[in-house]
């Protein structure tokens, strides 16, 4: 991320909950759900605050479930309001039924889901399988590794969503960032909104023009609605990209969908996500000063997957170790497969190890991350190799 | 495959979602249904409570609506004594009020006695209309078991005569139930109202005396609701000193106005209601009264609300006690009392009460009031009618053995309240009805199903605060005949009545129409109507339905 001088604004201290509700204010969510999950509460809580105070003019349901938060957006959405709900873990899982639902109606919700290890056993801890088991219901999903990019990519998520006229789902790790303090700018409101319009759509619910939507359909329909939504999330590959340098020439922060690091001589290049990435970083800069050839590429985008970009990156003489905090089991870490399924059509997989590691929050550390380099960085790959690291033997 | 040849839309002209664009009622969505929402009240448990059948939730919520005529109307449906019973009914509506569950019981009572007193202050009951030839009907007695039949047979359009010993009608309620509980202003309108309804009254005339019961046999029907005046023998060493008294006996000079000073201390003997309000009448007349009880505490007999209000006032009972002599020494008796504990149950389940030996008190006092229950007196009845220890046995129909003389009230019925006697009195008129219409007479069983609080939605409901009635300053209270209750103002009661949760019935509150999520409910002819041809049968109206008035039907499925 090149920085550059913020135009407006004001700097404050500020956990990942709470700039995802400062961030959700001044997008003026007109319609807010949330049923209390550990670590999301924070984003609630903060939230009920703004409301309360009148300091966000947001009709704030309280609901019986997760399942029921979003329900009741969908609901909202449908008639033409701007969106909110924050969830985590077993509360996403919940609500599956109800984001395909948001995907088939073509509503622009926005959802923050703190990443939360699924249960069994009890978890509260960091891990990502629960928003990547909800990786086929059309959601685009972010993930996120500051505070500031908590704040600034919902802010992307409603000018992105609202284009293309798919829900957009902003991952950020469940106490490494929800409960993290980073100096964090708040820019104006009136800058936010000109960034971001009021949501408009045709295709809403109005008691003047009774419709009906989502209706049962015929097969001689089904199947353009869903290849319309792959249309859809094609689309956002390029809206993304605009929205990225409209929020630049606002509010002067670069982003992509790929941040990219110590890249051009790299013999051995980390791809990973979310806070993880930060440690990865941290390390990398290390072993540079070790004179080790080694560089990082953080995914920021996971749907769509910016597999285009990523092939422009990388090199057959390369070798890439994924680090993956989730696993799909019978298969391997997920965006290891991601990866791999991407790079296939121009043979370029066959340098990628995939790994996963820091399930259930267990931690890792910049030491971990070179001895990973350490131990990955020789030796023949075989397609669809797959390790775990950190398993007590 | 092609699609070429058909006419539906290409991809690109078709919307990004799938929305209607026209009406989608040809979905009937009612096909998926197998069981069918209905709306049906279900039965307040106050209404089921009431022994006089009131609609209690009926009148509340005309009362929230400022009805007060349709309120007065609705109880005197089932009640022609809402004043009355508004004052000394033991209510026990309100112990099954759903609302305690809640928070606390709706105050029933206030509520009816402030409609009562309006009735009584602003309509003028009207004659009924008689029909000649549906007959004459003679009551015997005119406590609240006779009038209150009285009443219903007249609404029937019979010609009614009542025949009471006593100079006033009225029963127990006068002769029994002191002023400071129900003012006799109070009682004399709203009997009153019953002579203004065409009520024949025949005062001064005791059956079986003034009169043989065979002169009423050009009567088409006789109800016999003589009450249960006869006290309980009271025979030990003294009981027939001077100073010793039957409590009916004390309380019928009281309630007549005979109010002389009693000086020291007083014994009552009993607990039930007599002993109660004799000891109230005894201390507002100078005297310090104190009950002895044969059984423990949690025992008396009489109704919690007046054990309540006289131990406010100061009076004591004494429990396990049972006197044993009576001496009399210059002005004062010295009354002889055996300390009583409890032993082994006995076949009824209730434990024997056992004499400590040796454990005698001695209590001086200048009267011994003797309230040991009562009975009625049968003697001047037929002796072919069928009785029991208790009273008159009429299986509940209200019929006697011999066709046309029917019974109610305290001498066929051990209730021994005034609203069971306001019950069974109209009873008694929908028995004698039948039987003159040559059907055979049953017991009523309410069949309807009760709702209970379990059944309520109470995420809709507030908790809040019950308005309590209050009491008149203790200098009055304790010294004077003075109604010791004072009524709720208006604006208390009518906040009292919004509290009522309507158990069981609709009131419209719309939740139904609102959280259909197939548009199934609409309204009606001021309720609802359910399209099954969409409604899918998900139940989320039975849910939603704050107060149980939806329920659950197997679909009828054509045969
Ligand atoms: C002291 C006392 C206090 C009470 N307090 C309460 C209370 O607070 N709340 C409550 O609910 N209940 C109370 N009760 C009980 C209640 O009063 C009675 O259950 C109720 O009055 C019974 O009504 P009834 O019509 O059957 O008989 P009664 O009220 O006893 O009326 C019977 C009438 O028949 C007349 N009669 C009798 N024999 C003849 C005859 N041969 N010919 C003509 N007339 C005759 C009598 O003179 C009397 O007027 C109390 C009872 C007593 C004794
Ligand atoms: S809340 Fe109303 S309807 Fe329900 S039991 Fe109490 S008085 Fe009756
Ligand atoms: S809510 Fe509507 S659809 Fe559901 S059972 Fe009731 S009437 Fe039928």
């Amino acid at each position: 991320m090149k920085a550059k001088t913020v135009t407006t604004g004001s700097k404050m201290l500020l956990n990942g909950s709470q700039a995802a509700a400062h961030a959700v204010r001044a997008a003026r969510a007109e319609v807010i759900t949330t049923y209390p999950i550990v670590p999301q509460s924070l984003i609630a809580k903060q939230l009920l605050e703004f409301c309360s105070k009148g300091e966000l003019q947001a009709r704030y349901v309280s609901v019986e479930s997760a399942h029921s938060a979003l329900s009741t957006l969908i609901g909202a959405s449908a008639t033409g309001a701007r969106t909110f709900t924050a969830t985590s873990s077993q509360g996403l899982a919940l609500m599956h039924e109800m984001l395909h639902w948001a995907v088939g109606d073509r509503l622009p919700i926005v959802i923050a889901n703190v990443n939360r290890a699924l249960g069994a056993p009890w978890s509260i801890w960091v891990d990502h399988n629960d928003s990547l088991s909800q990786r086929d219901t059309g959601w685009i999903q972010f993930y996120v590794s500051s505070c500031q990019e908590v704040f600034d990519t919902i802010l992307q998520a409603y000018r992105l969503g609202e284009i293309v006229q798919l829900p957009v789902m902003v991952n950020l790790d469940g106490f490494y960032l929800s409960h993290t303090i980073e100096p964090t700018i708040l820019p104006e409101l009136a800058e936010v909104d000109a960034f971001l319009p009021p949501y408009q759509t045709e295709w809403r619910l109005d008691p003047q023009k009774p419709r009906s939507i989502g209706n049962l359909t015929s097969p001689d329909y089904y199947l353009e609605f869903r290849y319309k939504i792959q249309e859809a999330m094609d689309a956002a590959k390029a809206v993304t990209n605009d929205v990225y340098q409209e929020f630049e020439s606002h509010f002067g922060r670069h982003y992509g969908s790929l941040d990219c690091y110590e890249l051009e001589d790299a013999k051995t290049v980390f791809i990973t996500y979310a806070t993880m990435a930060q440690t990865v970083k941290h390390a990398v800069r290390e072993m540079r000063r070790e004179g080790k050839k080694v560089g990082l590429i953080r995914i920021r985008m996971f749907r769509p997957f910016p597999a285009e970009n990523l092939r422009q990156l990388v090199r057959s003489s390369c070798r890439y170790i994924v680090l993956d905090r989730n696993v799909s089991f019978g298969a391997g870490g997920i965006f290891g497969q991601e990866i791999r399924a991407a790079l296939h059509s121009q043979a370029l997989d066959s340098g990628v190890v995939s790994i996963t590691l820091g399930l259930g929050g267990r931690d890792v550390s910049p030491a971990m991350i070179k001895e990973i380099a350490a131990k990955y960085s020789e030796g023949e790959v075989f397609a669809g190799d797959h390790y775990w690291e950190g398993v007590r033997s | 495959m092609s699609d070429k040849d058909t006419h539906l839309p290409p991809v690109n002209a078709m919307p990004p979602l799938p929305i209607s664009q026209g009406w989608m009622g040809w979905n009937r969505t009612g096909e998926w249904r197998y069981f069918d929402p209905v709306h049906e009240n279900h039965l307040p448990p106050c209404n089921h409570a009431c022994p006089a059948g009131e609609d209690i939730q009926s009148f509340a919520s005309l009362l929230v609506q400022r009805k007060f005529r349709e309120a007065y109307d609705v109880i005197r449906e089932s009640n022609p004594l809402p004043s009355v019973c508004g004052r000394v009914c033991n209510h026990p509506c309100a112990a099954n009020c759903n609302r305690s569950e809640l928070d606390d019981a709706v105050s029933i009572r206030c509520l009816e006695r402030l409609i009562g007193d309006w009735g009584l202050k602003n309509v003028k009951t009207q004659a009924a209309v008689i029909d000649p030839d549906k007959g004459e009907i003679a009551i015997i007695g005119s406590g609240p078991a006779g009038l209150s039949a009285a009443w219903h047979l007249t609404n029937l359009q019979y010609k009614v005569t009542v025949f009471e010993a006593s100079p006033k009608a009225g029963g127990m309620l006068r002769g029994g139930i002191p002023e400071f509980r129900l003012p006799r202003k109070t009682l004399d309108a709203e009997i009153h109202s019953l002579v203004d309804r065409g009520i024949e009254f025949r005062h001064n005339v005791r059956i079986g005396q003034d009169i043989p019961i065979d002169d009423l046999q050009r009567f088409r029907a006789i109800l016999i609701a003589i009450g249960a005046h006869k006290p309980r023998v009271f025979d030990i060493p003294g009981s027939d000193l001077p100073g010793v008294q039957q409590g009916l006996d004390f309380l019928a000079e009281v309630n007549c106005g005979k109010r002389d000073f009693i000086e020291g201390n007083v014994a009552i003997l009993g607990g039930n209601n007599t002993a109660i309000q004799c000891a109230r009448a005894a201390l507002r007349l100078g005297g310090k009264p104190t009950i002895y009880f044969r059984r423990s505490a949690n025992e008396v007999p009489a109704f919690a609300d007046q054990i309540e209000e006289a131990r406010q006032e100061g009076i004591e009972i004494t429990s396990l006690t049972a006197p044993t002599t009576i001496r009399k020494t210059g002005n004062e008796l010295k009354l002889t009392l055996q300390r009583l504990t409890l032993g082994k149950r006995d076949s009824s389940g209730k434990r024997i009460a056992l004499s400590i030996r040796g454990a005698h008190t001695e209590v001086t006092v200048s009267r011994v009031i003797v309230a040991l229950g009562e009975d009625p007196d049968l003697t001047f009845l037929p002796r072919r009618i069928d009785r029991e220890s208790w009273g008159i046995n009429t299986g509940g129909t209200h019929q006697t053995n011999v066709g046309n003389i029917f019974a109610a009230g305290d001498c066929a019925d051990n209730r021994r309240s005034v609203g069971s006697a306001i019950g069974a009195g109209k009873a008694a008129a929908q028995s004698i009805d039948r039987y003159l219409h040559g059907k055979t007479v049953f017991v009523e069983s309410a069949n309807r199903i009760v709702t209970r609080f379990a059944d309520l939605n109470v995420a809709y409901f507030q908790r809040s605060q019950v308005v309590e009635r209050k009491k008149i300053p203790d200098d009055r209270r304790l010294t004077s005949f003075a109604e010791v209750n004072i009524g709720l103002a208006e604006a208390d009661a009518l906040r009292e009545a919004a509290r009522c949760l309507s158990c069981g019935v609709c009131n419209s509150c719309d939740n139904c129409l609102t959280f259909c999520p197939d548009h199934a409910v609409t309204k009606q002819n001021g309720g609802y109507k359910i399209n099954y041809d969409y409604c899918k049968g998900c139940g989320i109206c039975i849910h939603e339905c704050p107060r149980d008035a939806i329920h659950l039907r197997i679909k009828q499925v054509p045969r």
